[in-house]
Formats: C-alpha cells, structure tokens, sequence
C-alpha cells in the first residue's frame, strides 16, 4: 500500500499511539528495528509509564539509552524519576545560591511542585526533549512508544499548551523588571543587570517552543488498532483529536488481523471483523493502512519482530 | 569650615530645598512606583507558586527553577496576598 | 464686601475649629493615645508602612485629597447667594469633614490600617462591604462622567488650553523618562516641567484649538466631541503602567496645586477684591430650591467620602504617632474646605466686577451650573490679574490647572472603577469582566461616557447641576458610611458618638430627602435615565440608613455587657 502523505515517510520522530493493549509496542519496536536495518541511526523510546518495551526487545532498560544493536538505540523514560532528578539538582544548585535559612522553604516548594498534577507529564516531554534535541548528532530516526491514547493526546499537546503559560509569566515578569527599573531611576541608583529569572524563562520557552515545532513539523503519528468496533471508536475520536491540534497522522496499522482462511471461532471472527476493516479502510484509506495477521504466539523475539517490520516495509513504510 | 563661601551658601540653601521638596513631592512618587513593582512581584511569584497558594499549578515543573530565588520573603508575601487591598486609594476628589 | 472679610472670617473660624472642636474629638471621642504603636511602626515594611513627619503626611494627605470637585460644587452653589455656600462649607468642614476624615484615619489606624471598605465589613456588618462597593461604584461612574463634562465645557470656553492640556502628556512621560533615566534628582526637572507647562500656555494663546468644525460636520455639539476624545484617552491612559504617565503627571499637578493656592491667596490679599453676588440670592421662581439641594451641591469642600478613601487606605498606614491623626486629617478637612471658600471667592468677587454681571452667569440654575466651572477659572484669572498677570494668560492658566486635576481623577478613577468592577462582577460571578482588564476598564468607560453625553446644560435637557447633584449625593453616601463605620466604632468603645451622630443623621437626612425631591423631578420631566439612576442611589441610601441602624442599635445595647478596653493612657 502506498502513502499519500509524501511527507510522512520523511519525517524523523514516529510516535505509536492507541488503545491499551492493542501492540504499540510490539510495532513500535520492529518499525524502529526496520528502520535500523536500513541504516538510519534508531532510537526507540518508551513513554508508557507501565513499560513493556524492555520486555518486547528482552532487555532491562532505563532513562538512558542503551545500544542494542549497530545503530539500535533503546530507552524508556520515567517522568516521576525525571522529575525527582531535577528537584535534586536544583536543590544542590540552591544549597549555594540562598542562604542557608531559606533552604528547608525551598526544598518544601520544590516538593509541592514535583507533586503537583501536571508535573510527571512534564518531566517526560522534558526527557523527550533531551532525546529529540540530539537529532541529528546522535541518532537519525526517533520511534516513540506512547502510552495509551489519552497520555499520548496529552504529551503531545502539553508543549502548545504550556507555551503561553511560560509566555504570561515572562510578560509578567517583564513588567515588574521595567517598574524596578524605573523606580531604580527615581531612586538614584543603577540597574541590577540581566534578571536570571527571565534567562531561565526564556529558555524554557525556547526548549518548549522547539519541541511543538518538532512534533508538528517532524513528527508522525502512527495509530494502531485491533479490527474491533470499541477500538476502531477510539481510534476515529484520537485521529481527530490529532488533526484537531495540527499533528500529521502517517498510516494506520491494524493488528491481529484473523486469517481468511480461518475454521471454528476465528472464522466468526474473521466475518465480524470483514467489516470493521472494511469501515477501517473507508475512514483512513487516504492515508494508508497496513494489517498485520494475528500471529501464532506473541511476538516478543527478534525473529518475531523483524518479521512484523518486514510487513511494514512491504506496505511501503 | 566656618569661612563660607557665598556659593557654598547657596548650595546648601539649594541642598535644604531639594531635600524637603523631595519629602513632600517626589516620596509619594516613589512610593507609588516600590508599591506598583511590589505588586507586580507578587503576582508574578503568585503565578510561579500558585501551588503555595492551594491552586492548581499546571507549569509546576517548567518553573521550578525559579523557585530558589522567590521564596527569600516569603513571609511578608504570604501575609500580604492574604490582606484584602481595594487599589490604589491615591484618589482625589 | 471685601473678600478678604470672609478669608478672615472663614480661617478664623476654621482655626477654633482646629483648636478646640479637634482637640475635643481627639480626647473625648477618637480617645488618642501616644503610646499607642501605629501600623506604620508595627507592620512597617517600607514601602506602604512607612512612619512619616507628620507636616510631610499632611502634603501627601492634602495633595492626594485635592482636586477639582471642591471647587466645581461650592461655584455652582453661589447659585442660591454666597452666604449659605459659606455657611455650609464653614459648618460642613469644621463638624461633619473634620470629624469625617479624622475619625476614618484613626479607624483605620485601629484597625491594622485597613481601608473603609474592610472596615465597614468588621464594624458595621458583613453586607456592608457590599453597599460600600455599590456606592463607590456610583461614585465613581458619576465623578467620571461629570469631570468629562466638566473639562468638555472649559476645552469648548477655552481653546487656547487645548494645546498646553494636551502638550502636559508628552510632558509628564517625558519629565517621567528623563528622571528614571538619568537618575538625577526631581526637583530641577519639576521646575522645568512647570515652566515649560506654563510657556506651552502662550502657544496655546496663539493657536487656539477649536472642534466646531468637527462637531458641526458630525451635527453633534462640541463639548461632545471633546467628551468622547477625553473618555477614549482615559481608556488608554488607564491602562499604561502608573510610572508611564499616572505617576509623573500627579507630580506636575501636585506642584500646580501649590502654584495655584498662592496665586489665589496672594491676589486676594494684594487685590483687595468685592464681592459683588448677593448674600442670599432671589432665584427664579422654577430653579430648584436650596434646601435640602445645597447639602448635595456641595459634596466635597463641606465633606467629601473620598477622604475616607484615602485617610483608611493610604495615609493610615504612614501615621508615625496615633495623636498625627489630628493635625494631619482635621487639617486635611480644613484644607479642602479652604478650597471650597477660595472657589466661592473666585464667582463671587475675583470673576465679576458688578452685581449686574454675575445675575448674569447665574440667571438660571442651568446656566449657573454649566458656567460654574468657567467662572471660576475667570475668577482665578481676575486674582492672578492682581499680581499683574494678563487676564487672557491667568484664564488658560487656570482652565489648565481645573483640567488638570479633573483628568488626574478620571484616570484614577477608572483604575479604581476597574478594581470596583472586578469585585462586584466577581460578587455576582460574571466571569468575563473578573478576568478581562479591557472589558472591565470598557464598562468603568462606557457607562460615564453614555452619562456624559446626555444632553445637559442647554435649553433642551437637564441642567449639568442635576449630575453634579446625583454625583454629590453618592459623595454624601460615602461618607455617610465612614460616619457610620466611626459612630459604630466610637460607640463600641464607650465614648459618646453624638459628634459624629449628628453629621451622620444630617447628611443622611439631607441626601435621601434631596433624593426624593430630585426623583419626582425627573419622573415628571421623564428623564429615563436620571430617574432610574435616582432610584438606585436612593435604595443604597435607605440600605445604608438601615445598616447604620442596626449596626448603632447593636453598639449601644452591647456597651453595657462588654467593655472594649482601650482606654488611653494620656486621659487619666
């Protein structure tokens, strides 16, 4: 199957997203291997906080990526420990800035603002910044193993989101700098320099700014769904959602695809499903569709896998 | 220094003047410029530490570096955000 | 009669005033204490809490305080003779704003510096706070409305004060800019401020402005057009950063206020002027009668809400020692009284130089009340004429000062609005005006400027007087209020309240009976703007009437059970 999104297939970070349990994983993990294959310098990154990729490529892996291969690189990142490690550093960075007496208040801010609500999501786009901004010194081709639909809408719309937060707060800050700076002139005295403060807003802002570029202008979303009636729902709902906030959708994958030729209860299913596919294809024919048959045991080897990314690149991917 | 020169005279006359007039006519300025930038302060740290004010904070983690350098007094500041203030009252008639 | 008699006369009585009855209300009824530690030294913070001298509290209580209102209601006044303006302005000050602004700075000074508002909600009760928000909010949607018909009538009578008024705002942002800038001292920039605002005067004089033609090719009147010009500034002007303009216009003002108190001081005593009004004045059989309309017309200049304002939310929380209260909010009274008498003076001597001449600005009460404020600026050009300056130049000299301070207020007076606004909207949960500046600045704009346009002052409409009069009776509510918050106060600590009971009750009675009389006035002249507007403010004054009430009642049955002890040391 061809693409009709010429774009699509050039695009540098693919992102996997659908409904818990449907095999993001596993298809996150043989696009990037088939990526690899090619040549491309390949990153596979685990967003889920309930982490399966380890398991799928049967490796322990954490925050930081590890090479499996030539050229195959994979991680999975943990907001709350992002998280954790920032409070700690600026933490330490703090012990020397204030005095001493200030530290036990700032060390309980900062607390209450790594339990904020909001905060893990953060972290991990802030991790995925880190792994997006070493493009293209260190890897070609980013896979992204999202969490299921509703995280992934979510992270992906978290840096749009935040922007005009960090935007209001400059603006604010800015104000009350130029009031100093004039009530400094009444007073008779010299200006305090640049404000730290507004370096480290306009750098968030900036980190921020270049990640909704990358993921509206380099990213893809894969959607992945079983030939079901709930999942096909979800999927619709998500697509839209996606094209909604300006993210491109590169093909559909649906998996598990019962054979045709099938006897007993797969044949059923094989006929429930027929039709499924069929509204599957009629809904995002346009922009591809790939299926991948249900397999005879789960797909957790290598073999396994380069088999499935062998299905991907016969559709063209 | 008791041989003063005219000039030193009216220097110091000119000094007096100047320290009065600033009392009575530039203070209340200032003071309207250290409350404005005050209050711009505060609200800017409100908008940092909302959650410190029970609010939820969805920029908690973009903003926690900053927060090192907000909470020097931030006793007085609590103290403040719980006053009921009505403007600026500097209002004549 | 000389002018300088009732200068004497009026000064003379102000003085015992000060003397006795404020050193009477300091040790019978507010019961100062010197030992008494005052929030500037207990919450002192250095930038509002600041201990001050108590002659530096006074300059900043007095210049904050003074504006164009105490002028513009005593010259509309004369209307009905020269005597029972001064008789009121003199009672006004000495027993209702004397008691007035001195009661509402040691209220608040008892009260962690708190402003009228809070104070209303602790003392007198929890929906008070409320009435106190609807009454400002009136308060300053009228003062807005009638300053712009105010400054829209001397651009139109003036039009060589067009340039300088206009020239004052690049001005003050530039005086503002030099000084952030260079860091140099104020003073030398203040002098050259002045004198630039002063010479900006002479080139006004030669290219005098004028928008007939504009009126004319939009078929509207004049002062219209200057009425929607002055409003759209304001909506702009409002929302810039205090230090852009706010600030360093105040400062030029506060130096014209001085200017401007000598000229009039010193041309009276050197030109030895008469007046020429009558005492008691034979008005036309139609004009509205002076009582109990008298005690509306003058708001400001015999007791002014707005004091409370300021007294509770500004100069309480500088006040280095309990017992300043009395020189700096008595003598704040007695200032804007001296205003009140200067503006009397100016319409009735310094403006007119025979009777015939001033039956003539005021032959009606529409025509007295749209002309006041162009009386007074001649009044003030015919003193400065006295010191040998050209009638033509003191006139526009004057106008700039009256435009000057009347636009301060406007700009302040939204900013406030906006506050107001914000609070009410947030009372009743209208979402959008609690969060939008623009939208809340849009309605403390439009709503003065629809009252503004009304027609007024003409043949056709209503007298600007009737504004003027609606605006001093949300004045009067105001400070009904801080009466009421001070009675309440007075009578919880034992002392007897009749010194502020009686301003109290006068000023209720006088506003809610004006009221009435103003509200029948306009049903049967079927003013469907006025009448509404009438209703409104007369329901706040009977809520007001029966908050007061209730809040008195429950002081005076409690004083038997439970003492509240703060008893000065200094009394025994």
């Amino acid at each position: 199957m061809l693409l009709t999104d010429p774009t699509a297939a050039q695009r540098t970070v693919s992102f996997f997203g659908g409904k818990g349990g449907v095999g993001k994983t596993t298809l996150a993990a043989s696009y990037a291997l088939l990526l690899a294959g090619r040549g491309h310098r390949t990153l596979v990154v685990s967003t889920d906080p309930a982490h399966s990729l380890g398991d799928v490529l049967g490796a322990s892996l954490d925050d930081e990526p590890v090479e499996l291969d030539g050229g195959f690189w994979a991680c999975e990142i943990d907001g709350e420990k992002v998280a954790r490690r920032r409070v700690e550093q600026i933490g330490e960075e703090a012990q020397e800035a204030v005095p001493r007496e200030v530290v036990p208040a700032v060390e309980r801010h900062l607390d209450r603002a790594a339990a904020s609500p909001g905060t893990v999501e953060s972290a991990l786009v802030d991790r995925l910044t880190d792994l997006l901004d070493d493009l293209p010194a260190r890897w070609d081709r980013i896979v992204v193993d999202s969490a299921p639909t509703g995280h992934m809408l979510r992270l992906l719309s978290l840096p749009a989101l935040l922007t005009p937060w960090i935007e209001g707060l400059v603006r604010q800050r800015e104000q009350a700098r130029g009031t100093e700076r004039m009530l400094s002139g009444l007073l008779g005295r010299r200006n305090t320099g640049p404000d730290p403060l507004l370096r480290r807003l306009h750098d968030r802002r900036t980190r921020l700014e270049r990640t909704r570029h990358r993921l509206l202008d380099e990213s893809v979303v894969h959607l992945v769904l079983v030939p079901e009636r709930l999942p096909l729902a979800e999927t619709e709902r998500a697509a839209q959602a996606l094209t909604d906030a300006g993210i491109t959708l590169g093909p559909v994958a649906v998996n598990r695809v019962s054979p045709p030729d099938a006897e007993g209860l797969l044949a059923d299913r094989a006929r429930q499903e027929a039709q499924v596919r069929a509204d599957i294809h009629e809904r995002f024919g346009d922009r591809g569709t790939v299926e991948i048959p249900l397999l005879r045991g789960e797909p957790t080897t290598r073999t396994g896998l380069t088999g499935i990314a062998e299905i991907l690149a016969n559709a063209g991917w | 220094m008791n041989t003063r020169s005219p000039g030193a005279a009216i220097a110091a006359a000119w000094r007096r003047i100047e320290a009065f007039h600033d009392e009575m006519f530039v203070a209340p300025w200032r003071q309207a410029l250290e409350r404005e930038a005050r209050r711009q302060d505060d609200t800017f740290r409100a908008l940092v530490m909302l959650d410190a004010l029970g609010v939820e904070n969805p920029v908690a983690y973009e903003t926690m570096e900053l927060i090192p350098y907000l909470v020097g007094d931030l006793h007085d500041w609590h103290r403040r955000m719980g006053q009921s203030t009505f403007g600026d009252p500097g209002m004549c008639c | 009669m000389p002018a300088i008699v009732p200068v004497l006369v009026v000064l003379g009585i102000f003085y015992l005033g000060y003397r006795y009855y404020s050193s009477y209300l300091a040790r019978r009824v507010y019961g100062l204490d010197p030992e008494f530690v005052t929030p500037s030294h207990a919450m002192r913070d250095g930038v509002d809490f600041v201990p001050t001298n108590k002659h530096v509290l006074f300059g900043h209580h007095f210049t904050s305080v003074a504006g164009a209102a105490p002028i513009v209601g005593p010259a509309v006044a004369v209307f009905w003779g020269w005597g029972p303006a001064l008789l009121w302005i003199t009672l006004g000050t000495v027993f209702a704003a004397g008691v007035h602004d001195f009661g509402s700075l040691v209220v608040s000074v008892r009260h962690k510096a708190q402003s009228i508002g809070t104070l209303a909600h602790d003392i007198v009760s929890r929906r008070a706070r409320t009435l106190f928000l609807l009454i400002i909010f009136f308060l300053l949607t009228l003062v807005n409305a009638v300053f712009a018909v105010v400054i829209g009538n001397l651009l139109v009578a003036n039009p060589a004060a067009v340039i300088p008024i206009f020239l004052q705002i690049p001005l003050a942002i530039g005086i503002g800019q030099y000084i952030y800038r260079t860091r140099s001292s104020a003073l030398f920039p203040a002098i050259v401020g002045v004198l630039l605002l002063y010479l900006a005067i002479l080139l006004g004089m030669v290219l005098p402005i004028s928008v007939a033609p504009l009126a004319g090719a939009l078929g509207v009147s004049e002062r219209a057009v200057w009425i929607v010009i002055l409003f759209a500034y304001t909506f702009i002007a409002s929302q810039l950063p205090v230090w852009v303009l706010l600030q360093p216009r105040d400062y030029i003002n506060s130096h014209q206020l001085f200017i401007a108190l000598g000229v009039i001081l010193l041309g009276i005593v050197v030109g030895f002027d008469r007046i020429v009004a009558p005492v008691v004045n034979d008005v036309p059989a139609d004009a509205p009668h002076w009582f109990p309309l008298l005690f509306i017309t003058i708001a400001c200049g015999a007791v002014s809400g707005f004091h409370s304002l300021v007294a509770s939310g500004t100069s309480s929380k500088q006040l280095a020692k309990e017992t300043d209260a009395r020189y700096v909010g008595y003598m704040g009274a007695l200032g804007e009284g001296s205003l009140a008498l200067a503006a009397v003076l100016a319409v009735t001597a310094g403006a007119v130089a025979s009777t015939a001449e001033w039956n003539q600005l005021y032959s009606s009460f529409s025509v007295a009340s749209g002309g006041a404020t162009q009386n007074f600026v001649e009044g003030v050009a015919g003193f400065a004429n006295n010191l040998g300056l050209p009638i033509a130049y003191g006139t526009v000299f004057a106008a700039v000062v009256v435009i000057s301070f009347a636009a301060t207020t406007m700009d302040t007076g939204v900013r406030l609005q906006r506050y107001v606004v914000q609070e009410i909207a947030e009372t009743v949960r209208i979402r959008p005006l609690t969060r939008n500046i623009a939208a809340a600045t849009a309605v403390a704009v439009l709503i003065p400027l629809a009252l503004a346009l009304l027609p007024g002052g003409g043949e056709k409409g209503y007298a600007f007087g009737v504004l003027w009069q609606l605006f001093g009776t949300t004045n009067q509510l105001t400070a009904g209020l801080a009466l009421a918050v001070i009675a309440v106060w007075v009578t919880k600590r034992r002392r007897n309240p009749i010194a502020v009971l009686v301003p109290l009750v006068f000023l209720l009675f006088m506003t809610t009976w004006a009221l009435v009389i103003n509200m029948i006035e306009f049903i049967e002249a079927q003013q469907w703007v006025l009448a509404p507007l009438d209703v409104i403010i007369f329901v706040l004054a009977i809520w007001l009437i029966v908050e007061a009430a209730l809040a008195l009642w429950q002081a005076w049955s409690s004083r038997t059970s439970e003492p509240e002890r703060e008893a000065p040391l200094s009394e025994s």
